[in-house]
């Protein structure tokens, strides 16, 4: 965290993120709202409303060629006229020149603006040997708060011209902070160099420029999408950022509003930096030819940064597990916590204060009750092989800890335990964004259903499974198509504010009434605030996950700088509980490259209850952190499908076990130390731990520890630790009556008829007899029609989520969001009242995110559907009137009939499935998003009658006037239908079918 | 004393700044107008069946707030007004301010001289003060602790406002006042005096309070003559269990539900923009309205306060929201180029409060509703055929007989939906916008003044993207930090595919890196990690 390295200023930020209260948006997928357009130039009277109004500067993209400087450079005309200020300073005049010149620019600015000029140019090209630049963050963030301040900054834009800036990160920052426009001439001329130099192969000077810029458009798109903002004319000046290692006084001057906690250097250090790298680049030696340093901030390098797992690390840890040497084991954990407080990691400038005499070691709770709270990182199947995702299950199962699913689904087979005794399911069923497997029985296999908000790695973003990682077994279990690439959404599509999680996490105990729910979270500064808000939502375990956390395949930009360590959200958390009285009521965990026990001590008295382990869980399987998880070539069989590669896999779930042991063991240890006889009373006890200095990194020196370790001051009888379950109130829900009523069903399968009345605050309406089929029956559910409900009014969110085999919801009424979520088999079909007059097919039926992410079953609606139906759709045919924005959109599978309008944008990142639309007006294709689907007919008449036999159902379920009118005169109807169909997947069942066709042929 | 504002202090790594929330809303209007007792009871109804997305807090009969917006009603107010001994003049010609008060008596009697004080000082009347019947029991324990004391306030129309435009902007500044001189006067327990409301046109009941709990805590929400022609409710959802009266909604002039992400930028612009802005309508300048957002609201609460000010420079109500929240119009092909001219303007004037959001607005005579741009609130309403309106956050928060029923909608994503019970009818997303969209030659004053970059004629000397020798290239390279690594993994990538890089942890080939003798060239290890 705290780096030698002379690092820029951009490197002291972290980018803050949506999660939880707000979702993130996907800006490829949903492009249509995120525009990099902006404006620059003065602003007027807000009373008055005039042309002047208006007179400013047209950017369609924020960075600037060098071309395009040179004209807002040229401008001179009434009302737009630049300036330019150069931001160097005398370096040998040090942290005292540099606060003179800050000062004096912020002069210089106020008084152009006096001068009558609209746009700034904050410009670096004049450095040289005695002058160094200005950081172009520091003089951006200067100006732009001290205009702020003088009441001057609507009157010019601010434009950056300068040499620092070349990752997404940075102009970001630049435009968070109040830069209207940026332009990096050295990145420009460093890529016409490398073309050059012939790094860049297969490109010339203009087009790398070019792509460049285009990317670093993208990659801005992203940031700002990762909050949840759309434009980035609003971006501008929105600070969405937190520094780490600045000191307040620094941040309150240049970056007023943001927030900086565990203190950090200020000018002084800051201007030592700029002068190191300067003195470095102009220290004429005569006849040395210097050079590029090397770098070392993404991979590992011996005279690099420092990074905790290396092949020391790594080797001591495996011998350790492999002679099952506790010895060998204190050898690892003592050379990495050596590290962790070289590297000045916050828990390695932490040490333990005891508060109570020691005790012996027997007194501590022995290593079987410890370990229970210990658990495996999220880890789809998709990601790690089978034989490593199910060593970790075992492992963990033995244990009596808990492995997690990851996103992905779960194999139901590894549901029953093995003739042996060992048992492959994983105790912690994930929910992702994708939804991908959840199905009713997936849900009720779990002993914790965890609801990841967002990931270590990658906060905000969504992710993608390259069609070539999914396989047949994969695709199976995915509830997708073999060879077809599939997508998870950056936020949940049931969540986009608090409210909304309130309700998934009702959903979910009704799913499971057994499990504990529970919500990840990632560090960040206010996540102690979204976990209040998650424990008022119910939530009876909230994790959170630190920066560190994650592997595989992320961008670059996010793995960088987005998230903050586990230490510092996991304080942030336990502090916020405890003074809102709700810490009694949810379970704590954190994880994020905990390896010894020494973390896991640190960890619980900082609040922490439970423990997760990822990375330490796959090295002691004997991964050598190749970091190629993404390619498919994983040398040691763990993060590959490759049959051939898996066969070198030669973890065993003894290796897992044996860590767990190990790491238990060593806390138990500690606590002797601390005199803690166990977990329980240890967590919280925050007064045993205080600074330490002891490090020689110069930096820390300037760190505040003292708000990580603040108590907050509540009466006694507030709890710090989990000591009370929450109050689901699921005795109260409909289904009770449900269940009773459906008692000859479930017990005999014997057919039942049920007419029940239904109002909006009967919500998740029979998703807990669904659970109960399934933990009968299992996948297979009831034969089809055994239950059928017949149901009057508007349901409450989430009618027949997770709705099992054999049970049918007929509902006369309306309803609202997230209908039909997670179907699973079972048949929905929604009618307006008998007695209603108006038109169905023109009036809105049902509410947002229908269907999403359902596996199987059937849906009828006969109305409009409202925003993002049938989204990430894995399976359930459906016929409805017309529909939203975003229809069908990350769809993977199933079948789709609208009768009517579509919003725009429908089919965005559609990846398998068939929709057919009726166009009556010809003009679908306009609302249509292009990107991976393709339009066209019906291919056959089997095709045909399939969609013509849906339509049928349609009206037999719900008496459509609408369905009748189309079934009568469908020789009119049936030409008019557009067949939406994703190209990857059309090409794949092609594929199928040929291969088939041909081992037919073969066969005959 | 307990703050009616119970957040704590920054402490440790909390800070209030961070606080959320969000919740369920809706309205329910007479579109013909027709104040009724029976809008009221529909109202509170509603509200109530929006308790579930609201929440508790430690204490489970303690909600996070929970409020309703009414028209002034009148013969309720005269009532009460001649029962108390002063006469209340026709509507129009007084505002009701509904204020919470300190519980404590000397500094409540402070803040009421304030008020009286103010009133006189902006040439109004103070006809008289009611104390507001409440029941203490229907509240949690928590939110008891921070209960304030609610006063009524009757203001009448002074001389020096001759119409009711102008005496709105009086009822701004002495809110805008007492906010400032009382929070002056209270040092040390700042939000003990807050405004829920002070107009001609409106009133709000809120609170502490879960629905259930709002209609029993405030007896005039029972009173037979307490009617209306139209009310917001809002039942909330906040990330925090510190019991905090004023950040219930409705504020003024709207409830909402979502999160303005942009908040910091928005508030830093207002910022710059107050101090340059002026009117002659404001006689001595804009002093007393400044700062003109209260940086300790809520992100909702803030939107309010611009949006106050937006309508007291002269905009109406839709377009103002339409300057706040803009459709996306940048990338909509299909949008009329008057829609899309209006939105360029105003880009200039303003950036978008951006964020997912469904927001109810009115000013007692409109009332109306946006949803952002992505859709990501849901917003549904129904009309019956004898012109009742109900928009919620869901559907069936009301039992209307279904032959009752003449539409059934929602609201899309960017699109408004506006009723005017003076006109008596409900005006569309369309008719709304093009209207507002003509009212000024927008397209022509974009032509006219707006210069885009691209249409800039090109420097005669373009300079070259390569103007550093080597040497000098190196030096500035080296100056900001630019590494080995950072070429090969952060810019080679980008300038060949155009998009940043994906973590690529692939074994390290030997690098070509060439003439520049560095370090790099001994990488070959296939062993490494993140940091």
């Amino acid at each position: 965290m705290l780096s030698d390295q002379n690092p820029l200023l951009f490197n002291y930020f972290k980018q803050v993120f949506a999660q939880v209260t707000n979702p993130p948006i996907d800006p490829i997928r949903e492009e249509l709202v995120m525009s990099l357009q902006t404006t620059i130039g003065a602003e007027q009277n807000l009373f008055d409303e005039t042309a002047q109004h208006c007179r400013q500067l047209r950017l369609s993209n924020p960075i600037l060629s060098n071309s395009e400087l040179e004209k807002v450079r040229a401008l001179s005309l009434p009302g737009l006229k630049s300036v330019t200020l150069p931001i160097v300073y005398p370096v040998a005049d040090g942290e005292h020149g540099l606060r003179q010149t800050l000062n004096e620019l912020c002069l210089r600015a106020a008084e152009a603006i006096a001068a009558g000029f609209t746009i700034i140019v904050l410009s670096d090209r004049e450095m040289d040997a005695a002058h160094a630049p200005i950081p172009s963050l520091l003089a951006t963030g200067a100006v732009h708060h001290h205009l702020v301040r003088e009441g001057l900054r609507a009157k010019a834009g601010l434009v950056v011209e300068s040499g620092e800036p070349r990752e997404a990160m940075h102009f970001a920052l630049l435009i968070g902070y109040g830069a209207g426009a940026v332009n990096p001439y050295l990145a420009y001329n460093t890529l016409v160099w490398m073309v050059g130099e012939g790094m860049l192969k297969d490109t010339d000077a203009g087009a790398a420029v070019k792509n460049y810029v285009k990317a670093i458009g993208k990659g801005l798109l992203k940031v700002a999408s990762k909050m949840g903002i759309s434009t980035l004319q609003s971006y501008r000046g929105a600070q969405i950022f937190e520094a780490i290692g600045l000191n307040q006084e620094f941040v309150d001057r240049y970056f007023t509003g943001t927030a900086s906690r565990i203190g950090g250097v200020g000018l002084e250090v800051i201007e030592r930096e700029i002068a190191a790298r300067h003195e470095q680049a102009f220290r004429a030696e005569p006849g040395e030819e210097h050079a590029l340093k090397t770098g070392g901030e993404y991979q590992w390098r011996r005279r690099g940064e420092l990074h905790m797992y290396n092949p020391v690390t790594i080797a001591k840890m495996q011998h350790a597990i492999a002679a099952r040497s506790y010895k060998l084991f204190r050898q690892y954990t003592r050379v990495v916590d050596e590290e962790s407080s070289r590297r000045a990691t916050l828990r390695g400038l932490l040490k333990f204060k005891p508060t109570r005499p020691p005790i012996q070691l027997k007194e501590v709770e022995p290593v079987g009750e410890i370990v229970k709270r210990f658990k495996t990182g999220a880890m789809s199947f998709g990601a790690i092989s089978k034989e490593a995702h199910e060593a970790l299950a075992i492992a963990m199962n033995r244990i009596g800890g808990k492995s997690n699913t990851g996103e992905g689904g779960e194999d139901p087979e590894r549901f029953r335990p093995d003739p042996n005794g060992d048992w492959r399911r994983s105790a912690i069923k994930q929910v992702a964004s994708g939804r991908f497997g959840v199905t009713s029985n997936y849900l009720v296999n779990a002993d914790e259903l965890q609801i990841k908000i967002a990931q270590g790695a990658k906060p905000g973003e969504g992710g993608q499974l390259p069609g070539h990682k999914v396989d047949e077994y994969i695709a199976s279990i995915r509830y997708s198509t073999p060879g077809v690439g599939l997508i998870s959404p950056p936020p949940h599509h049931d969540i986009y504010s608090i409210e909304d999680l309130a309700q998934l996490i009702h959903d979910l105990k009704a799913a499971n009434e057994h499990a504990q729910v529970s919500v990840k979270l990632v560090a960040t500064v206010g996540v102690g605030t979204i976990a209040a808000g998650v424990a008022k939502a119910k939530a009876d375990l909230i994790l959170i996950s630190g920066y560190d956390g994650g592997t595989g395949a992320s961008p670059q930009s996010s793995i960088k700088h987005a998230g903050i360590p586990w230490e510092l959200g996991l304080a942030e958390t336990q502090q916020v509980l405890v003074l809102n009285d709700l810490r009694g009521r949810v379970r704590l965990e954190t994880d994020g490259q905990l390896k010894t026990g020494r973390d896991v001590v640190v960890a619980a008295l900082l609040g922490a209850e439970e423990f997760g382990f990822a990375t330490a869980a796959l090295v002691a399987m004997g991964c050598v952190m190749m970091r190629v998880c993404h390619l498919n070539t994983c040398p040691v069989g763990i993060a590959t499908h490759d049959p051939v590669l898996r066969r070198r896999f030669t973890g065993k779930a003894e290796h897992v076990e044996t860590l767990m042991m190990f790491i238990a063991e060593e806390v138990r240890e500690y606590m002797a130390q601390l005199g803690f006889r166990t977990i329980h009373e240890m967590v919280g006890r925050v007064e045993c731990l205080e600074p330490s200095y002891a490090t020689d990194h110069w930096k820390a020196r300037h760190v505040d520890l003292g708000q990580i370790l603040h108590r907050p001051r509540v009466s006694g009888e507030v709890s710090i630790r989990c000591t009370e379950a929450q109050d689901h109130q699921l005795d109260k829900v409909a289904d009770r009556r449900l269940l009773e009523l459906c008692k000859s069903a479930l017990e005999h399968k014997r057919a039942v008829k049920i007419r029940t009345a239904i109002r909006n605050v009967d919500r998740a309406f029979a998703t807990m007899l669904s659970a109960e089929i399934s933990r009968r029956f299992g996948e297979a559910g009831l034969p089809a029609g055994t239950i059928q409900i017949y149901a009057e009014g508007s349901a409450g969110q989430s009618f027949g989520a997770f709705l099992a085999r054999g049970v049918a919801l007929h509902l006369e009424g309306d309803a609202n969001d997230y209908i039909g979520k997670g179907l699973s088999g079972g048949l929905i079909a929604v009618r307006p009242p008998r007695q209603a007059t108006f038109k169905a097919e023109e009036n809105i039926l049902i509410g947002n995110v229908a269907l999403y992410g359902a596996t199987a079953g059937e849906a009828y609606f006969r109305g409009v559907a409202g925003e993002r139906f049938a989204v990430r759709n894995s399976g359930a045919k459906t016929v409805v009137e017309g529909v939203g924005d975003h229809g069908c959109e990350y769809m993977t599978r199933g079948t789709v009939v609208v009768l009517g309008r579509t919003g725009r944008n429908f089919a965005a990142g559609m990846s398998g499935g068939v929709a057919y639309v009726l166009d009556r007006e010809g003009d679908f294709a306009s609302r249509c998003n292009m990107e991976m689907v393709e339009l066209g007919t019906f291919d056959d008449g089997r095709e045909r009658n399939l969609v013509r036999s849906l339509i049928a159902r349609h009206f037999q379920y719900t008496q459509s006037k609408l369905a009748r009118q189309i079934l009568d005169s469908w020789q009119t109807y049936a030409p008019r239908f557009v067949k939406v169909v994703p190209v990857e997947y059309r090409k794949v069942l092609e594929r199928q079918r040929l291969d088939s066709d041909m081992a037919r042929v073969a066969a005959i | 004393m307990h703050s009616l504002d119970g957040m704590p202090q920054r402490q440790g790594l909390y800070n209030p700044l961070f606080e959320r929330d969000a919740c369920g809303m809706g309205f329910v209007v007479d579109v013909k107008g027709r104040r009724s007792r029976s809008l009221v009871l529909q109202a509170l109804t509603a509200l109530q069946n929006l308790t579930h997305r609201g929440a508790c807090g430690c204490d489970p009969l303690t909600g996070d707030g929970s409020g309703v917006l009414l028209q002034l009603p009148h013969e309720f107010l005269r009532r009460q007004a001649a029962a108390l001994g002063f006469e209340l003049p026709e509507p129009e010609g007084y505002a009701l301010g509904m204020l919470f008060m300190p519980r404590n008596p000397a500094p409540r009697r402070l803040c009421a001289r304030v008020v009286e004080r103010v009133v006189r000082e902006e040439g109004q009347e103070l006809l008289g003060w009611r104390a507001v019947p409440v029941d203490e029991g229907a509240t949690g324990a928590v939110a008891r602790r921070a209960m304030p004391f609610v006063s009524q306030v009757f203001v009448k129309r002074g001389p020096n406002a001759p119409d009711s435009k102008a005496f709105a902007r009086a009822l701004y500044v002495i809110r805008r006042r007492l906010e400032k001189e009382t929070a002056a006067l209270l040092a040390g327990e700042s939000g003990t005096f807050y405004v829920c409301s002070l107009s001609t046109a409106t009133v709000v009941y809120k609170g502490q309070l879960m629905p259930d709990q709002l209609v029993r805590f405030y007896a005039d929400l029972n009173e037979p003559d307490l009617t209306s022609a139209l009310a917001l409710i809002h039942q909330r959802f906040s990330t925090n269990t510190f019991p905090s009266w004023d950040r219930a909604h409705p504020y003024r002039f709207l409830c909402h539900n979502g999160e303005i992400n942009t908040l910091r930028g928005n508030v830093n612009w207002m910022h710059a923009r107050e101090k340059m802005s002026s009117s002659p309508l404001f006689a001595d300048g804009l002093q007393k309205l400044i700062p003109i957002v209260q940086a300790s609201g809520s992100d909702s609460a803030i939107f309010d306060n611009v949006l106050e000010f937006l309508l007291h420079t002269g905009r109406s109500l839709a377009h103002a929201v339409m300057m706040m929240i803009p459709e996306a119009w940048q990338n909509h092909s299909a949008m009329s180029d008057s829609k899309r001219a209006f939105y360029e303007y105003h880009s200039c004037l303003m950036e978008p409060w951006d964020g997912p959001a469904a927001i109810a607005f009115t000013d007692g005579r409109q009332i109306g509703a946006v949803l952002d741009r992505n859709g990501l609130r849901p917003s549904r309403y129904v009309l019956t055929k004898d012109g009742l309106l109900v928009m919620a956050s869901e559907t069936g928060v009301l039992d209307i007989e279904p032959e009752q029923v003449a539409v059934n909608g929602r609201l899309q994503p960017g699109r408004m939906l506006l009723v005017d019970t003076e006109q008596g009818r409900i005006i569309e997303d369309e008719e709304i916008k093009e209207s507002i969209a003509a009212r000024k030659p927008y397209r022509q004053w974009l032509r006219e003044n707006l210069v885009s970059l691209n249409d800039l004629p090109h420097p005669s000397s373009p300079p070259a993207l390569d103007s550093y020798t080597r040497a000098d290239l190196l030096s500035r390279q080296t100056t900001f930090g630019y590494t080995i690594e950072e070429l090969r993994i952060l810019l080679a990538p980008m300038a060949a595919n155009a998009q940043e890089p994906v973590a690529r942890w692939a074994p390290t080939r030997r690098l070509r890196c060439c003439r520049i003798k560095t370090r790099c060239c001994s990488i070959t290890s296939s062993r490494f990690s993140l940091k």
